[in-house]
């Protein structure tokens, strides 16, 4: 049994593969903690990854190094890139995995890695040694251990006090029959930290032999698939078989039937009290809100190539197993449906996201790391990149390295980490375009050109990415010298599409992705000068830091909303502390003065001295 | 006097009456020494807020004064404050200021200073601050008004009616942008959005006025026009208060206008001599038919046009444009007319410009006119919000250019490109409005449609 580790890794989910193989990436000697190995890699709820502004943040894990782009190329049995009638910006690479593949194909890649070590069981305690992690005691089976490390990566999901609901019956657990991890709310608790508690929810799975599937409407993947990743090899693509989803709906019946049971529903009789996302209702949710809607679509997916077991995206319910049975029966193609996994609503504790800053490291305990849903957000994709971001700086505090964020211009992993450091969540975080104010830049196609380059200085990427990145800035170039130089055949930006651009290619090999981001650049060009000015605008505020010590309750004038939120939030730079609600211009222009003053007067004796003591060596 | 650095924790004093001998006159006093600075020369300083009478050591007499006394955070500044009330002598307030900024941290307020604290500490809000500097500032009952409605808020209403339609709009286009996967999206038609950037393009042009059409840093013209010889030149010259450029003695080679800057009371102009032109514009039978536009241009784009006729008859009015104001100057106000009793009907001026009669009355005249024809409009809105408001119309305008439907469909093309200049334009009105965040349009999207498969 592994005694010492440079990280640990706690929990298997998403977040926690992700930042386990990031830190192997540095070279990090890493154990991953978790309750139950044989769950690593697990799609809790919808087997599906991508989708928009999702796809983006797969695309840049992938970037870096990442494994959730891999796996799901690996894994997917329909791709289709939503929203591809608008601008390539907004596009939303999307696919349906097969659910089994996928946790397989996670484990085995973890397994692959000799710097990774799997670790059954539970966290219960931290160990700290005068503000800063050296390692965690853990639980399995009734017996106690300790493992030492430089860092910790807690990624606790929906686990942390843990509770189903179906109906009037309730379960303590992370995901049906699976134990809720207690112990380390009131770790987390007894360290200081600040908990609220979110909700999410879950819907029925049928069996698929009981559908009446060929009656339905059809709905087909894109009849070319585009991988995740970079490296995935196209001559091999897709890997496994392709299936097709199917599309039925609610009825006027069905939501009779629902307001019939609303008083058995846990967040309609008082049972839930914590708050879901409102991007992701119950069916209940949705009847009782939206009441003059007659009908919703519902989607029916498979989960996988192995099992019947299917997917009724749009009705996730929390009411009991008799009226879920009622419910799916109504549904046309459903009448003689049966239900394999009933849905639930699980309400878990998250830590409140001030608590951590832009690398993901708790401000209070130096080398605690949390990622995903302990951080109020949802989704697998958010999910994973937390855990790439908290693997890599896990790593590379471990190793006595400098930290590195990612900023919102240069990433929707940037835009993700700054909103969760400046917002106060009252719902689980989930990523959309219209949340990166740069998303004509933040694109699908160019991720690699984006963060290829910052991974490869932070150590994180292999020699076969560096070289498709190399391949692909020659093709770049080729592209736009060969556009700029035939003038005559030069076709006007608003009629330009991908088809124009490949035919303009088609005899020169080009891959797809290299085209569309040579056409995207073409057909933003403006738009992107814009923006880029205005990020070199902003970038001074960015780039003002605001000192660990800085005692916000020094600056004159500050409202007392301000200075509230301020002393809460402990903003970064100065671009941070503006983007706190309850902080406006005013503040900020005291706040830069207080900070020059504080300049030139120098540091307070006092925290000059604290600063030397923590300061290693 | 040594230039001490200013510092918003010190107490600032000023006087806060008019300039000048009056009944009463003011100095208030504002910062966390107010009361320290009171006990230094007053009987008995009061210890608690209200209205006091009280007694100033000044020297080694005594003045009776009123005072009144706020504490933090109940006053205009939001600090510790005073106001002390003394008779409106210059000298005797001048006294009390210097003996009150002797005191330790006390210093002489800064222009504005006051109004500046008011909003640092959260009682004013920036508009209403502006206000307060806009109504300071006011030169006329627009202004006024305008600085009136800052104060009041009713502006800030007005800029908040407007970004609230511009978030809605962009909501729209966001839900047709980030949900299109969601059943119940209807994404916004391309007609439906057109109308409503059109309708807040309108908004703030209204705000805006037609003033910001024109270049603000032109300054106001006023031309002079008359027949030849009825004293335009000398009157040119002696506005100026210096010889005019030379012109060529041959009648009429001079094609151009003369053009010279005039400083006025109130304003400064451009004074424009028709010169070498009046001779083409009042013998109606020249052949010069360019000549003759190029004064009518000239008449037809000034701001305020003199008419100067020393017969009183003011035959040339006519020939002052529309939207200008007409002063009608008697020149040669020495020599006796047989219409001298006519001045009063006509409304004109008798000006004599070689004694110099009435030359100030002119000026005066021309000046008022100057500021009115500018409209005042153009000062109604302040630089900071007109900027914000400008930059607001930019991106609408430019919003608008792209809200086309995609061929063949009554569906917008390129969301994203009309989410962009919609979102900067919010962005400009958000500093004066408080920004509205990107949160603030996907909870309008949500509470508009039912997302969430």
């Amino acid at each position: 049994m592994i005694t010492e580790a440079d990280i640990i890794v706690i929990g298997g989910g998403h977040a926690g593969a992700e930042a386990a193989w990031a830190g192997a990436n540095l070279g990090a000697r890493v154990a991953l903690l978790t309750i139950n190995p044989d769950k690593v890699g697990v799609m809790s709820c919808n087997p599906a990854i991508g989708g928009l502004a999702k796809g983006q943040i797969v695309r840049e894990v992938d970037a870096m190094g990442g494994l959730m782009g891999t796996a799901a190329d690996a894994t997917g049995i329909m791709f289709k890139t939503l929203n591809t009638s608008r601008g390539p910006a907004v596009w939303g690479p999307r696919c349906q995995s097969d659910k089994h593949a996928y946790a397989e194909f996670v484990r085995s890649a973890i397994a692959s890695r000799e710097e990774i070590e799997v670790v059954a069981g539970a966290c219960v305690r931290f160990l700290i040694d005068d503000g800063r992690v050296i390692g965690v005691e853990a639980e399995h089976e009734g017996e106690r251990f300790e493992i030492r490390a430089g860092a910790a990566v807690l990624t606790t999901g929906t686990f942390m006090r843990g509770l189903l609901h179906t109906g009037e019956t309730t379960t303590p657990g992370g995901r049906v029959d699976e134990a809720p991890a207690d112990a380390i709310s009131d770790e987390l608790r007894r360290l200081g930290f600040a908990l609220h508690r979110l909700k999410t929810g879950t819907p029925p799975r049928l069996d698929k032999r009981t559908i009446d599937w060929e009656r339905l409407e059809i709905q087909l993947g894109d009849p070319v698939p585009t991988p995740f990743s970079d490296l995935s090899d196209l001559s091999c693509f897709p890997v496994l078989e392709q299936v097709d989803c199917r599309i039925t709906h609610t009825n006027a019946n069905i939501h009779e039937i629902i307001r019939d049971n609303l008083h058995r529903a846990p967040i309609f009789n008082g049972a839930i009290g914590s708050r879901g996302p409102r991007y992701c209702p119950s069916i209940e949710d949705k009847v009782v809100r939206f009441a003059d809607r007659e009908s919703h679509h519902v989607f029916l997916e498979p989960e996988s190539l192995r099992e019947n077991s299917v997917y009724c995206n749009g009705i996730s319910t929390s009411l009991p197993a008799g009226v879920q049975e009622q419910l799916v029966r109504g549904m046309t193609g459903c009448e003689n449906a049966s239900i394999m996994k009933y849905g639930y609503a699980v309400e878990y504790d998250a830590v409140m996201s001030h608590q951590i800053d832009a690398t993901c490291m708790t401000k209070s305990v130096d080398g605690l790391f949390l990622a995903g849903q302990i951080n109020g957000t949802t989704g697998y994709e958010e999910a994973a990149g937390q855990g790439l971001i908290a693997g890599i700086n896990a790593a590379l505090i471990a190793q006595g390295l400098e930290r590195r964020a990612l900023a919102r211009d240069e990433a929707y992993l940037g835009v993700m980490m700054d909103d969760l450091v400046t917002k106060t969540l009252t719902e689980p975080y989930r990523m959309f375009t219209s949340r990166a104010e740069h998303r004509l830049i933040l694109r699908s196609d160019n991720s690699a050109d984006r963060l290829t380059p910052i991974a490869q200085e932070l150590g994180l990427i292999c020699d076969r990415r560096r070289d498709a990145l190399a391949t692909r800035r020659e093709q770049l170039e080729q592209i736009n010298a060969t556009i700029d130089t035939d003038r005559a055949r030069q076709i006007v930006q608003s009629t330009f599409t991908s088809t124009d651009m490949e035919a303009m290619f088609e005899d020169a090999d080009l891959p797809s992705g290299v085209l569309l981001t040579a056409m995207a650049e073409r057909q933003y060009a403006g738009y992107i000068d814009r923006q880029r000015a205005e990020i070199k605008r902003r970038s001074e505020c960015e780039r003002r830091v605001i000192p660990d010590s800085f005692d916000f309750a020094q600056v004159r004038g500050l409202r007392a909303e301000a200075l509230e939120r301020l002393t809460q939030f402990r903003p970064a730079s100065i671009g941070q502390a503006g983007r706190l609600e309850g902080v406006n211009p005013t503040d900020i222009t005291l706040l830069t003065i207080a900070m020059k003053r504080r300049k030139r007067g120098g540091e307070p004796v006092e925290v000059a001295a604290r600063r030397a003591e923590r300061s290693p060596g | 006097m040594t230039q001490v650095k200013a510092s918003p924790r010190d107490t600032i004093a000023a006087v806060a009456s008019p300039p000048g001998r009056s009944l009463r006159g003011i100095i208030r006093l504002s910062g966390p020494e107010t009361s320290d600075a009171l006990s230094a020369f007053l009987h008995e300083p009061p210890d608690k807020a209200g209205a006091f009478r009280g007694r100033l050591n000044l020297d080694c007499s005594s003045l009776p004064v009123l005072l009144l006394t706020f504490t933090a955070p109940a006053s205009y500044t939001g600090e510790d404050a005073a106001e002390i009330q003394l008779p409106g002598n210059p000298d005797l307030l001048n006294r009390v200021l210097t003996l009150l900024c002797d005191q330790p941290r006390v210093r002489l307020a800064n222009p504005g200073e006051f109004t500046a604290r008011a909003h640092l500490n959260g009682k004013l809000t920036i508009e209403q601050a502006e206000g307060v500097a806009a109504l300071i500032a006011a030169q006329d009952d627009a202004q006024r008004r305008a600085a009136d409605d800052l104060l009041k808020g009713v502006t800030g209403d007005r800029y908040r009616g407007i970004a609230d339609t511009l978030a809605q709009a962009l909501a729209l286009v966001e839900a047709g942008i980030d949900f299109t996967d969601q059943e119940d999206v209807v994404a916004i038609a391309p007609d439906d959005l057109a109308h409503r950037i059109e309708s807040m393009i309108g908004a703030i042009e209204s705000i805006l006025g037609p003033a910001s059409v024109q270049a603000p840093t032109e300054s106001p013209s006023v031309v002079l026009v008359g027949a030849p010889n009825t004293g335009k030149s000398t009157l040119f010259n002696a506005l100026l208060g210096r010889p005019r450029a030379i012109v060529s003695e041959t009648p009429g080679a001079t094609r151009d206008a003369l053009r010279e800057p005039i400083e006025l009371s109130n304003t400064s102009a451009t004074l424009i001599d028709l010169a070498g032109l009046d001779s083409a514009l009042a013998d109606r039978s020249s052949i010069d038919a360019q000549a003759q536009q190029l004064a009518k241009d000239t008449i037809g784009s000034a701001q305020v046009v003199v008419v100067c006729d020393p017969v009183g008859t003011f035959d040339l009015a006519s020939l002052a444009p529309a939207g200008s104001i007409t002063l009608r100057v008697r020149t040669k106000a020495d020599l006796p007319t047989g219409h001298d009793d006519d001045d009063e009907i006509t409304g004109a001026l008798r000006v004599c410009a070689l004694d110099g009669w009435n030359l100030d009355a002119l000026r005066r005249a021309i000046g008022d006119a100057c500021t009115n024809a500018s409209g005042g409009a153009k000062s109604v809105v302040l630089p900071r919000h007109q900027s914000a408001l400008t930059l607001a119309r930019e991106g609408l305008a430019e919003a608008l250019v792209r809200t086309e439907p995609s061929l063949g469909t009554n569906r917008l093309a390129d969301e994203e490109l009309i989410a962009d200049p919609l979102r900067a334009a919010l962005d400009a009105l958000g500093t004066i409005t408080g920004q509205i965040s990107p949160d603030d349009v996907l909870g309008r999207v949500f509470s508009s449609f039912c997302i969430g498969k």
